[in-house]
């Protein structure tokens, strides 16, 4: 049944696509986000985001394509291959994200194995073992193929180590939450123009 | 013209701090006597590397009571920030010395000569060396490892204790804010050809805290015991031995709330550092001395902290570093124009600690030589190389060219180039460390590190990914600078005197640590190369005015410009980016948003006012220091957004004190008069701070 909604909407996305293919694209959105993401570097739940729904999916919803990308303490893997059953792909690109006017035609890559995945952490960060901070590099723009068939793209602002309730903890407390801020900005018409 | 320089020394001393010859007297005394130039007692007039003294008048004004206290009040001189009950696993490492935009680590800290061992993460704590005993500090800025070897490359700072000059006892108790005691006992006893001095220091503070919200004190309670002893036997004319032990012992507390609302762990970290050297001075000729001089240091760091819910250990560090030296420098007064100077040397040290996979050995040899040549009237060059070979690192050669011209009793101009080095310290060549607190990160020395075994242990399934930059990682090098200085000084009068020096260090080699392979949970593996190449530029100016025979202004500025070299390449080249705010979208970073290396402020200026009237001593210091950068949110290595700052700030002490009679004296201290505190980044500035001393002298 949830299959079926699911369908239907891809379908109607499409179509929406379709007819507006020729039209002047559609101004996208930028939108913040905020997710409260586990902070335990060797195990345990990924949160799940999708950008069709601009939302966190749940956990149970694992192994669908309801999602595009999932985060656990700094590691990022995409809804493709190894690590789903959907077709994301990403790439990160050098530049400025408000400024940043088109997706790549090609040059995606997708969690080929559960050790080859698209997104390497030092290709976005940098992290400082002593004070435990993640500085998410500025001029980093994540561009994403969706599970909708649509692109998005993202930037990620901060990842900041945290309590199980997004309070920022410094050493030697451990962090058990990791709190992301990011941008995201989706084309809905299925062009590349963002 | 006159009035020209007037205006200038007016605004010039409205930044500023001074530079003062001992006893008020104008810089250029002729009596006045150095040592750290040479290493024997050297006329001021004879030498041509600019040296900056600090006297016991000086240092007595101030009130302070621990050496970082003192040397954050002088020209050109940052205290980086640190507190010790903060440090769990190493990372802030205490309260080092920044010389003309140098990391603490690249600061050479002596007293009487020697080398203080027991750096910290490279960092030498101040608060670990009492002042009470000091006569005189004498800084020389720029490198100047051609004398003196590894870490000379921002400048070299020589603590001279007390001469005994005749039979005397004093002791102090100060009481001060945060519940802190500070007692002093020294006694001078000289009988005929024998010398004996004694000093002991004891202080106990409470500590302070500048955030109520979190559970723990920016500082804890702390305590620590120093002493001083020596002695010395004239022998025959121009031959003496001496004999000298120091010792400090320290107990910094530490407390904890980790994941919990209350404190629920405990310990704290000691310190145990002494040393002892032996030492002959003689002439082996009418024309020719000689000192041979042995040290032996031994510095004890063990940190431990418990669970109080559990009793047991939840952390514990534990670091030993013994060191071995046997000097021995030959003074030749060639000709009254030309004195030449030769030494060598042999250094061993060995460190023990957990981290290490087993006790490390080192061992070093240096062989030096300087030239002082008075040309003539007007000209003083110096020309000195120093070789060191160490078992680490191969070897590293230092030249330093230096003169100084007077053009006539009012003006002189200096110039100096030199070049000094860093030799990889043990943990940078022999760390071997997983750090189970900080999820579980590993990392190794240089020499430690082996590119097979992380093969293995990708195999193994240990690692789940060698980074390219693990192929990198080989031999560590020395850091290396080249250092610039150029200064001249204007001495119109009895009255007044300011000098100004430009200077310029181009370091390269700089080591850091790099992510050379992932763990399977994510974890990163690090290990040390040598990469970056900064340079640190800028001047500094400082100024004395005699203005009245009671009043007196001093002050200097410094403004300094550093950078990385690769981080500026990237930004001419369009490729770094950054964010104007914590949460705003990324931005082109142009050459103009680069502020340079972090923890350096543009500008730093104090004004010193000292007024003596009926037995009562004024002074009032204020002390200014522009933001500097603290953290790097955005990735790009440098701080660009308001948030990345530490704030500019002003300080101002003051202390007044009061010849009471022949025996006692007594002194009020108000410190941070402003009550300006930053609970974030500057964790060693407590709130406004009271203190009152009483001296007694027999």
């Amino acid at each position: 049944m949830k299959m079926l909604k699911t369908s239907a909407a891809i379908l109607s996305l499409a179509i929406f696509a379709i007819a507006c293919k020729d039209e002047n694209p559609i101004p996208v959105s930028v939108e913040q986000k905020e997710l409260l993401v586990n902070g335990d570097p060797s195990g345990g739940k990924f949160t799940f985001y999708s950008f069709g729904t601009g939302g966190v999916v749940l956990n149970t919803d694992s192994a669908s394509n309801k999602w595009d990308f999932g985060i656990r303490f700094e590691k990022i893997i995409i809804n493709s291959r190894a690590s789903g059953p959907g077709v994301a792909a990403v790439q990160i690109a050098d530049g400025a994200f408000d400024n940043y006017g088109t997706a790549p035609e090609t040059g995606y890559a997708y969690d080929t194995t559960a050790s080859t995945l698209a997104v390497k952490g030092s290709a976005w960060y940098n992290y400082d073992p002593i004070t435990r901070v993640f500085s998410p590099k500025a001029g980093k723009v994540f561009v994403f193929k969706t599970n909708t068939n649509t692109y998005a793209k993202m930037e990620i602002l901060t990842a900041d180590p945290t309590d199980d309730n997004g309070n920022p903890v410094t050493p030697p407390t451990r962090p058990t939450k990791i709190k992301y801020k990011f941008r995201t900005a989706v084309q809905p018409d299925g062009s590349r123009n963002f | 013209m006159n009035l020209k320089a007037y205006l200038f020394i007016f605004v010039a001393s409205f930044f500023q701090q001074y530079t003062r010859a001992q006893d008020s007297l104008p810089i250029f005394n002729k009596e006045e006597i150095v040592v750290t130039a040479t290493r024997i007692p050297t006329k001021i007039s004879n030498i041509a590397v600019p040296v900056t003294i600090l006297s016991k008048k000086q240092i007595l004004q101030t009130g302070a009571v621990k050496l970082n206290e003192l040397l954050q009040e002088q020209t050109g001189m940052f205290i980086t920030n640190g507190s010790g009950s903060r440090a769990v696993g190493g990372g802030i490492f205490g309260n080092g010395l920044q010389l003309q935009g140098m990391s603490a680590d690249h600061t050479l800290i002596l007293i009487d000569g020697l080398p203080v061992n027991g750096r910290q993460g490279g960092v030498l704590d101040l608060s670990r060396i009492a002042v009470g005993n000091i006569k005189s500090i004498e800084v020389i800025k720029g490198p100047y490892s051609s004398m003196y070897g590894s870490d000379a490359m921002g400048g070299v700072v020589n603590i001279i204790t007390e001469k005994v000059q005749h039979n005397s006892t004093e002791a102090i108790l100060r009481y001060g804010s945060f519940q802190t005691i500070d007692a002093q006992f020294k006694q001078l006893y000289k009988k005929q050809k024998w010398e004996n001095y004694l000093f002991v220091n004891g202080f106990t503070s409470k500590g302070y805290d500048l955030n109520k919200n979190d559970l723990e004190k920016t500082l804890e309670p702390y305590r620590n015991f120093s002493m001083q002893a020596k002695s010395s036997l004239a022998l025959r004319t121009n031959a003496k031995i001496s004999v000298q032990a120091r010792l400090f012992s320290g107990i910094q507390e530490s407390k904890y709330a980790i994941n919990a609302n209350s404190i629920n762990i405990a310990g704290a970290s000691k310190t145990n550092d002494f040393s002892t050297n032996l030492q002959y001075e003689g002439a082996l000729h009418q024309k020719i001395s000689t000192a041979v001089t042995v040290l032996y240091n031994h510095y004890i760091y063990n940190q431990f902290l418990d669970s109080l819910v559990s009793q047991k250990s939840y952390y514990a560090d534990h670091f030993a570093q013994q060191m071995l030296r046997i000097e021995q420098q030959n003074n030749w007064q060639v000709s009254a124009k030309w004195l030449s100077l030769f030494g060598y040397g042999y250094t061993f040290q060995n460190v023990q600690t957990e981290r290490y996979r087993n006790q490390k050995k080192q061992d070093a040899f240096h062989v030096y030589s300087q030239q002082e040549i008075k040309w003539n009237k007007q000209l003083n060059l110096s020309a000195g190389v120093r070789f060191d070979y160490n078992t680490a690192f191969r070897f590293s050669i230092n030249p330093k060219l230096a003169g100084v011209y007077k053009l006539n009793p009012k003006w002189r101009i200096n110039a100096n180039i030199g070049t000094g080095f860093k030799a990889p310290d043990f943990r940078q060549l022999y760390l071997d460390f997983i750090n189970y607190a900080a999820e579980s990160y590993i990392i190794y020395g240089a020499e430690s590190f082996s590119y097979a075994d992380l093969q293995t242990q990708l195999t193994s399934g240990f690692i789940a990914q060698i980074l390219p930059a693990a192929s990198t990682i080989t031999k560590l090098q020395p850091e290396q600078s080249i250092g610039y200085n150029a200064g001249i000084q204007f001495i119109p009068n009895y009255k007044f005197n300011i000098k100004l020096n430009f200077f310029r260090n181009d370091v390269r080699n700089l080591i850091q640590y790099i992510e050379i392979a992932k763990r399977q949970n994510g974890a990163s593996v690090f290990s040390y190369s040598n990469i970056s190449k900064t340079y640190t530029q800028g001047l500094e100016t400082e100024f004395q005015f005699n203005m009245h025979q009671r009043i007196e202004i001093s002050g200097g500025y410094q403004f300094l410009v550093t950078a990385d070299k690769e981080i500026l390449a990237q930004i001419k080249s369009g490729k770094l980016y950054g964010r104007p705010g914590i949460t705003a979208g990324a931005t082109l970073m142009t050459v103009k948003d680069y502020t340079g290396l972090q923890n350096r402020s543009r500008h730093h200026a104090n004004v010193k006012f000292s007024y003596i009237h009926h037995g009562y001593i004024f002074s009032t210091r204020l002390i200014a220091r522009s933001k500097w950068g603290i953290v790097d949110y955005d990735g790009n290595g440098f701080a660009n957004m308001p948030e990345e700052f530490a704030k500019s700030y002003i300080q101002l002490n003051c202390s007044m004190s009061k010849k009471l009679d022949q025996h006692w004296n007594m002194q009020l201290g108000v410190n941070n008069i402003t009550n300006y505190t930053d609970a974030r980044n500057l964790t060693n500035l407590p709130g406004i701070n009271m203190n009152a001393t009483i001296t007694y002298k027999l």
